[in-house]
C-alpha cells in the first residue's frame, strides 16, 4: 500500500526534487570542491586544506564567529519570549487586535538591506531621530554614535533584525495558539488551574512544535547574518560588528581569495547543519508528527 | 515526397547552422568590449573620450558599459575568472597589483613603449606603484596605464573661511591656527566619514606620515618594505590622534557614511572635508556649488620645512586582461584615451579628475571654470611628486588597517598597540 503510493506520487515530486539538486546541493557541492583550490593564472589550483588551517589561525574569523554566537544567542532568546508574548496577549480578543497584529508585522515586509539603511539613518549621530529624540528629552547624555561606538553598535544592529522578525514570529505563534483545543483549557480552568499553569503545563508544552520550528528558522538565520551588516557598519568600526557571513564576503570580494571565502562558508554550513541536526533529534525524541 | 521535403529542410537548417558558427567569429572584428565602473556625471566624461576614438576609428564598434565600483568589482572577478572582455578600467595599487598577481593582466611593458607614454605621461605613473607591479613570476612590469587622476586635497568651505578671514594656509603654523579658528567659532574644522571604510580618514594619516618620514620611507611603508614600528611613524600616529582628542575631527567619524560628512560640510557645519578630486561632482551635484565660488582646494602645506609635500593621490586608468579576445585594439583604444584631445573632452571640459597627459596646461582648467583643479595640476608641476599611499596595501592589509585604525580612533586601542597590530599585519599581508 505504501509502496504504490510512492510509486503515484514519485512523478510529482521529480521535478521540484531535480531544481533542488540543481539549484541546492550541487552549490554545496561546487563550494565544497573549491574551499580546497586557489584561483592563479587563470586557473584553480589544488592547495590541500591550506585554507582550512587559515581559518584556525585567523583572528577575525574568530571574532566573527563570537559575535555570530552573541547575535544568534540574543535573537533566539528573544524570539522565544518577546513575539510569543506579544502573541499571547492579542489571543485575548483586546479591542485593537488587527491594528497592533499591522503594527508588528509591517517590519516583516520590508528588505534587510533596506531595514540596515533605515536604522543607520536612525541611529546617525548628527541627524538621526534616536539622539534628536533623547536630545529633546533632556535625555542628551544618553545620545551617542551608536553605529560608531564599538561597545553599543552590534546590539544595535541585532535589535533592527528582531524588530524586522518579531512580526513574524508572532504571527506563527498567535497561529499556534489559535489552534490549540479550547475544551481542554476550559476543563483545566474549571478544574481549578490558574492561567500561570495553563501557560506552562498545557499551553507550553501543547506548542512545542511552534517553538522548535521558530527556534530552528531563527537559529539559521541569525547564523547566516549578513545584509543588515554590509549595509551599515560593514563590520566596523574596529571588527566589533563583523559576522561570519561579512568576513566570507571580505574574503572572496575584498581580498579575491575565493577558495578561501567558500573554506569559511563550508565550515559555516556543517556547523549549522549539525547544531540543527542535535538539537532537533534531542527535542524530537521518540516523536512521531 | 514527403520524406523529399523533410530531407531538404533538415539539409537547409543544418547548412543555416553550421553557417552561423562559422561566421559567429566574424561578426566580433572591429568591435571592442570595454567595462568601467565610471556612473552618473563620470561617464557623460568617459563618452565624451570615447567620442574622440570612434571619430579617429569609425570602423570600430565601441560596447560600452558602466557599473557602481561595488558592483564594478564583482563582475570584473566573475568575467575575469571566466570569459573576460577587451578592455577595463582599473585603479592602480592594490586592485591591479592582485590580479596582475594572479596572472589575469596582460603585461603593457612593450606597449608603454611602442605608444611612446613616456612623452605624453607624467613620469610618476610609470612606477611601482601606478603602472608597475608584480606579475604572477614576481617580476615587476607594466600592466596598467593611467586615465585620469584623482588628487586627495582638503576641500575647504571658501564662503566660511572668507567670513572668518581665513586663507589658504603655506606653512604648518598657519593650518593649525585655522583648526584652532574653526573650533573656537563652533565650527568642526575637518570632518570625516569612514563609516565601514578606511579611505576617509586616510589622507589626512598619509599626509602625516609623510610629513614626519619623507616621502622615500611613506612610499616603502605602504608597499610594505618598512616598519611601523619607526619612531617617526609613531609620531605621525600620536599627531594623528591629539587631532581626535583636541577635536579638530569629529570623533563619531566611524558612525558617520561618506554621504553624511560631505552633507555636514555643505551645512556649514565643518569648515574642511578630507576627500579626492572627484568628490568636487559631489558637492556640485548635492549643493550646486561652484569651484572657486563655494568651495576650493588645497594641498595641506609641509609639517615640516625640510620634507616637501607630494600631491597624495590614485588614479584610475586601463588593463587589458588576459583573456581580451583583441589585446590590439585595445592598445589602440589606450593610447587615443590617454591623448590630449580624449583628456581634454574627458577631464577639462567634461570636469572629471585631473589630467595624466604633460601636455595640457592649467590654464586650461582655468578657462573651464575649475580653477581648483588647475591648482591642484600646477602644484603637481610645481612639486613634480605624486604618491600613492593606501592604494598600495594588499587586499588583506586594506582590511586590517580599516580595522585598526577604528579601533584607534573609537579608543579600543590607544597609539602603541596600534603600532605594533599594523606591523604584525603588515608582515602578514604582504
Amino acid at each position: 500500500m505504501q509502496r504504490t503510493r510512492l510509486i503515484k506520487v514519485l512523478p510529482f515530486l521529480l521535478l521540484p526534487l531535480l531544481v533542488y539538486v540543481a539549484i541546492e546541493v550541487f552549490t554545496i557541492v561546487d563550494m565544497f570542491h573549491l574551499s580546497f583550490q586557489e584561483w592563479k593564472s587563470g586557473v584553480f589550483h589544488y592547495i590541500g586544506l591550506s585554507w582550512y588551517k587559515e581559518i584556525f589561525q585567523d583572528r577575525y574569523v574568530r571574532i566573527a564567529t563570537l559575535n555570530t554566537v552573541k547575535w544568534t544567542s540574543i535573537s533566539v532568546v528573544w524570539a522565544i519570549i518577546v513575539p510569543f508574548g506579544i502573541a499571547l496577549l492579542l489571543n485575548q480578543g483586546l479591542k485593537g487586535e488587527n491594528f497592533f497584529k499591522a503594527v508588528f508585522i509591517i517590519p516583516q515586509g520590508i528588505a534587510y538591506t533596506a531595514a540596515g539603511l533605515m536604522w543607520a539613518t536612525i541611529y546617525s549621530p548628527d541627524v538621526g531621530i534616536l539622539n534628536i529624540t533623547l536630545k529633546k528629552l533632556g535625555l542628551g547624555n544618553f545620545a551617542r554614535p551608536w553605529l560608531g561606538d564599538p561597545n553599543v553598535a552590534i546590539y544595535c544592529l541585532i535589535f533592527v533584525k528582531i524588530w524586522i522578525r518579531t512580526g513574524f514570529y508572532m504571527m506563527v505563534y498567535l497561529t499556534g495558539l489559535q489552534a490549540l483545543p479550547k475544551e481542554v483549557l476550559d476543563a483545566a480552568r474549571v478544574d481549578g488551574a490558574n492561567a500561570w499553569h495553563r501557560l506552562f503545563h498545557m499551553i507550553i508544552p501543547m506548542m512545542k512544535m511552534i517553538f522548535v520550528i521558530v527556534i530552528t528558522l531563527d537559529f539559521i538565520e541569525s547564523f547566516k547574518t549578513f545584509d543588515i551588516v554590509f549595509a551599515t557598519t560593514r563590520g566596523g568600526p574596529g571588527a566589533s560588528t563583523e559576522v561570519l557571513g561579512t568576513r566570507i564576503y571580505k574574503a572572496a570580494f575584498q581580498h579575491w581569495e575565493l577558495g578561501y571565502s567558500c573554506a569559511i562558508a563550508t565550515v559555516l554550513f556543517l556547523t549549522t547543519m549539525v547544531i540543527t541536526a542535535v538539537y532537533l533529534h534531542i527535542l524530537m525524541k521518540g516523536k512521531k508528527y | 515526397m514527403l520524406r523529399k521535403m523533410l530531407v531538404m529542410l533538415l539539409t537547409v537548417t543544418l547548412v543555416l547552422t553550421s553557417g552561423m558558427f562559422l561566421t559567429a567569429g566574424a561578426t566580433d572584428k572591429g568591435q571592442l568590449d570595454v567595462l568601467t565602473y565610471w556612473t552618473g556625471a563620470d561617464e557623460l566624461a568617459i563618452r565624451e573620450a570615447i567620442g574622440v576614438y570612434e571619430t579617429a576609428h569609425p570602423k570600430v564598434k565601441v560596447n560600452f558599459e558602466s557599473l557602481a565600483a561595488p558592483e564594478y568589482k564583482l563582475t570584473f572577478a566573475r568575467e575575469i575568472m571566466t570569459e573576460p572582455r577587451d578592455l577595463y578600467s582599473a585603479w592602480n595599487g592594490t586592485f591591479t597589483m592582485e590580479w596582475a598577481a594572479k596572472g589575469a593582466l596582460q603585461n603593457l611593458t612593450t606597449f608603454w613603449a611602442g605608444a611612446g607614454l613616456d612623452d605624453v605621461v607624467y613620469k610618476d605613473f610609470k612606477e611601482e606603484g601606478w603602472a608597475k607591479c608584480p606579475g604572477p613570476d614576481g617580476k615587476v612590469k607594466i600592466y596598467w596605464v593611467p586615465h585620469v587622476l584623482q588628487v586627495r586635497s582638503t576641500f575647504y568651505h571658501k564662503e566660511l573661511f572668507d567670513s572668518l578671514g581665513l586663507g589658504v594656509p603655506t606653512t604648518w603654523d598657519e593650518y593649525t591656527n585655522i583648526l584652532r579658528t574653526l573650533k573656537a567659532n563652533g565650527i568642526l574644522p575637518i570632518v570625516v566619514g569612514t563609516m565601514g571604510e578606511a579611505y576617509g580618514m586616510q589622507p589626512l594619516i598619509g599626509h602625516l606620515i609623510v610629513g614626519h618620514c619623507g616621502i622615500d620611507f611613506a612610499k616603502k611603508l605602504s608597499q610594505g618594505k618598512e616598519s611601523y614600528r619607526d619612531s617617526r611613524v609613531e609620531a605621525a600616529f600620536r599627531e594623528f590622534k591629539d587631532f581626535l582628542d583636541v577635536g579638530y575631527l569629529n570623533s563619531d567619524m566611524c558612525a558617520t557614511r561618506f554621504d553624511e560628512a560631505l552633507r555636514k560640510f555643505g551645512r556649514g557645519e565643518a569648515g574642511m572635508w578630507w576627500r579626492a578630486t572627484w568628490g568636487s561632482s559631489s558637492l556640485v551635484g548635492e549643493f550646486g556649488w561652484v569651484d572657486g565660488v563655494n568651495y576650493a582646494t588645497f594641498t595641506p602645506p609641509p609639517r615640516f620645512p625640510n620634507i616637501p609635500v607630494p600631491d597624495l593621490g590614485y588614479a584610475d586608468g586601463w588593463v587589458i586582461p588576459e583573456g581580451s579576445e583583441d589585446p590590439e585594439l585595445a592598445a589602440v583604444f589606450i593610447k587615443t584615451m590617454v591623448s590630449a584631445d580624449a583628456q581634454r573632452a574627458h577631464s577639462v571640459i567634461r570636469g572629471h579628475g585631473v589630467t595624466i597627459n604633460k601636455h595640457i596646461m592649467p590654464s586650461e582648467y582655468v578657462a573651464a571654470n575649475a580653477p581648483s583643479k588647475a591648482d591642484q595640476l600646477r602644484h603637481y608641476r610645481e612639486s613634480s611628486i605624486y604618491l600613492t599611499l593606501i592604494d598600495q596595501f594588499t587586499p588583506k592589509f586594506v582590511d586590517d588597517y580599516t580595522i585598526i585604525i577604528s579601533e584607534l580612533v573609537t579608543g579600543v586601542i590607544d597609539v602603541p598597540e596600534a603600532i605594533n597590530r599594523l606591523e604584525a599585519a603588515r608582515r602578514a599581508d604582504y
